[in-house]
Order: C-alpha cells, then structure tokens, then sequence
C-alpha cells in the first residue's frame, strides 16, 4: 500500500470518528431534551421520583406521611397533579396539573412538595421564576 | 516520515474531537456558579437561587438567610404560638393596651399603616379576627354568618393602632383588634433578605422566590433581564404573560391559590376590610412590579380590594411602581409605565 492510500485511510478513519462522536453528542443531548422527571418531595427530601415521558395510560398513585395523604396522578401527556389530598387548604389540588419546573405543587400541611425537572428548565425556560 | 506525519494528523484529530466533547459538555463547567435551595417557611415555599464564583459560599450565604428567615418568622408570625407578634395578640385580647415592641416589628407595622392610609383602608392589618374568622385554608374553613362577620369587623380598624416611634411603643385602644402581617410580611423578609445577601458578597446575583412573591437580585450572568412570568388566574398550573426586570421585584396576589368553594360561589382568601367578605372587585389578580418587596406586597393587596379604577390611579400616582391587573372576565389592563418592562402575554 502506498503512503498516499495509508494517509487517506487514515483521515477517512479520523473523520469517521469525528462524526461519530459528534453525532453521539447531539443524540446524547437530544435525548436529555426529552427527559422529564417528578421529584416527590417530603420534609425536604426526594422520596419518589416518577418518569413522565411516554406515560402509556394515565395512572394514580398515593402518597401517605405523618398520618395524611396525598393522591397523585400522572396523564398521558406527561403531567403531574394532586387528585385528592387530606389537607385542609387543598391548595395542592387547587394548583392543578404541571409539566414543567415553573410551578411546582406544594402541600404545607403534609409537607410535600412536587417538582418537575426536565433539562428545557436549564436555561432555555421562556421564565426565570413565576410570581403567583 | 510517514509515521511522523500521520501521528501528527492523528493527534489533530482527536484534540479536535475532544475540544467537541469539552465545549458540549462545557455548560454544566460555566464560569458563574449557582446553588439554589428551597424551605418551608411563613407557611409556604420558598426558594433562593443564587449566581456566584463560589458554591460554598453561595450555600453560606443561603443558610444564613434561611436562619434570619427563621428569626423573622418569630417576630411577624400570627400563627406561631412562640412569635412576638402572637404574644402582642393575646395580649390586646386580655385588654393590654400599651406594647414595647421590636425595630423590626414597629418598621412592618408603620408600612402597614402608611399604606392603610394612602390606600383609603384598603390594605387593612387588623383583619386578624376576620381571617381566622373565615378559616380559608384550615380545617374549619366556612361561610361565616352576618352577625359573626358583623361582629369581627367591631375589632378591624388601623385607627385602633397608633406608634410612638420615638420609644418603640404600639398602643392599641380595642381589646377587640387582632393584628395580623400577613399581606406585607413575606415582603419585607424579601427586601431584608436581599440586603443580607447583598452585604456578604455585593457581586452575587439570583432570584428570591417568597411562596410566589419574586425578588430579583442583579441581572442574569449574560447580562440580560430576568424573564418572570404571572400566573395565570384561570389556570394556575399556566402562565398569563411576563415582565423582564433586573433588580426589582413582582408580586402577584390573586383570587385561584386559596380558596373554597360552597353552592358554585368561591371565597378566597384575600379579605375586604370594608365589608369582611372575600374582596369582589371584577379582579382574578393584580401583579405589582417595583424595587421594595414590602411595597409590591402591600399594594398586591391594597389594589386587589380597591378594583381596577382605582387600583390604576393609586399605581399611576407612585414613581417607580407598575402593575398588570387581569380581571375577572379575562380583560387585562397596565399602569402608564409598563412598557419598559416589556409586558407579553405567554404563547
């Protein structure tokens, strides 16, 4: 083989590897835009984390701490919301449905708190922070 | 040669294959640092974002706001059975008339006054009775009867409360009165909290998040205005539209977070003074902007109770305040000055 074949094997090769890692990147970021996750907060610390791309059928689950509960659903179209809570104040069920880290639902009273983080809430969000 | 030239080429190859990696990546490496940290406190959320060179001293500087946070809570809590103002309550209900009272407590007071008056009674401190009165958002929450409402109203009135500034002294001439901060509070701890921030490290940026009520330190890190969106009254999971400030906050009060329903009528928590029920102006939210979160807090409340006209003319007479009002039949309108701060409704 002549020097003149090795050399375009060789940036063939390099550009190959090139595209590959390239492509990898996008691809890798691609799927991180999809992502989006509830974080299920008690007392501060994550006590479920729930999956809400490619919710098959809309599902309830319940959440039961220091004696109250907080009934939860999950939609088809990715968003998470309280259906029916032990507060008093069901400012939780009152929040309704979110799919977005803008607006997380918050139950003082049985000290809950539900957040949706999805890589769209890194910087590329229309909002910093919503006042309500 | 050969081998020479093509490990060389090679070599190019991957550094450049690696500077792709590194600048995807490169992100989550950015020069400005951010830590963001979220507690319960003044019965709900809060949440302090701070921008920095310095994660541990972001945090530090976190903690230390969530302690004076805490502090706070025990001077202007009415709920708190440890808190000062609680104290100054029971005390007024067993007829004392005369209370030595904190620098801080007296400041909150005095605003609370101040905007009593310059908003015709609309903002009103004293309607402690008729809230617990009402209960929205406890377990006892109802439809008062008239005769209890009438009889609540008997203790509402700032002209029961007068300070002598000179000595740190609250008077109170109605054993009937029940002072309760709740509209002006979170406020000031947002103005207070700001400056703490401020003087541990003056270059730190971020945003406040007071259950709702938004203080924006500095801009963002590129340079750029803070976006901040309004809730949207008839979907509070939505937002209505957003404003772009910098070093300025918004607060928003509205008729959709607390509140109960009994035969289709919704009673919210924000009280009129004046009558003792819900305050029913044509109003689902007013959104004050400005750069004192006690103000904001005050007027959100104050122009809430007022209605839209009013609520227009009292902003529009204030140098440096704008407000969004969005009403009841999903009109919108906005103080003279709002456009510098590019007000859009969301897509």
């Amino acid at each position: 083989m002549s020097i003149k074949k090795k050399a375009i094997i060789l940036i063939v090769v390099a550009v190959v590897i090139g595209i590959a890692a390239v492509s990898s990147i996008f691809i890798m970021n691609t799927k991180t835009k999809k992502g989006s996750y509830a974080y299920i907060y008690h007392n501060n610390e994550v006590i479920k984390v729930v999956d809400l791309t490619n919710v098959k059928e809309d599902y309830e689950f319940k959440i039961e701490v220091d004696g109250g509960y907080n009934l939860i659903r999950v939609t088809k179209d990715g968003s998470i919301g309280v259906v029916d809570a032990s507060c008093p104040d069901h400012i939780c069920m009152n929040t309704g449905f979110i799919k977005n880290g803008l607006m997380p639902i918050t139950c003082l009273p049985n000290k809950i708190v539900i957040e949706v983080k999805t890589s769209l809430d890194d910087g590329n969000s229309a909002y910093d922070s919503v006042a309500k | 040669m050969f081998k020479k030239k093509s490990c060389l080429f090679l070599s190019i190859c991957l550094i450049l294959v690696v500077n792709l990696v590194g600048c995807s990546s490169g992100n989550s490496s950015h020069a400005n640092e951010k830590v963001s940290l979220s507690e319960l406190h003044f019965d709900t959320i809060m949440n302090i974002s701070l921008y920095g060179d310095n994660k541990e001293e972001l945090t530090g500087i976190i903690r230390d706001s969530y302690a004076r946070i805490d502090d706070l809570e025990k001077i202007f809590s009415a709920q708190l059975e440890s808190s000062e103002l609680y104290a100054i309550n029971q005390a007024i209900a067993r007829g004392e008339e005369s209370f030595t009272i904190s620098d801080e407590l007296e400041k909150v007071i005095k605003y609370g006054l101040d905007v009593n008056e310059a908003s015709n009674g609309a903002l009103d401190i004293t309607i402690g009775n008729l809230i617990d009165l009402w209960g929205i958002g406890t377990d006892h929450e109802n439809l008062p009867t008239s005769e209890a409402i009438s009889e609540a109203l008997v203790g509402t009135g700032c002209s029961y409360l007068s300070l002598d500034e000179d000595n740190n002294e609250l008077r109170v001439s109605s054993r009937k009165v029940k002072i309760d901060l709740g509209a002006i509070a979170k406020g000031y701890a947002a103005d207070d909290i700001k400056s703490l921030i401020l003087s541990k490290n003056p270059k730190v940026t971020g945003i406040l998040d007071f259950g709702g009520n938004i203080m924006t330190i500095g801009g963002k890190t590129d340079g750029s205005k803070w976006k901040v969106g309004i809730t949207d009254p008839f979907d509070n999971s939505n937002v209505y539209g957003g404003v772009s400030v910098s070093d300025l906050c918004v607060v928003t009060s509205g008729n959709y977070e607390r509140y109960f329903e009994k035969d289709g009528v919704r009673y919210h928590h924000i009280l009129d003074a004046k009558t003792g029920f819900p305050a029913k102006k044509g109003l689902a939210s007013v959104s004050i902007i400005g750069s004192s979160s006690i103000q904001c807090d005050a007027l959100s409340t104050a122009c809430f109770c007022l209605g839209a006209d009013d609520a227009l003319s009292l902003i529009n007479g204030i140098d440096g305040v704008e407000c969004v009002l969005i009403y009841e039949n999903g009109d919108v309108a906005a103080s003279d000055g709002i456009g510098q701060y590019d007000f859009v409704r969301a897509e």
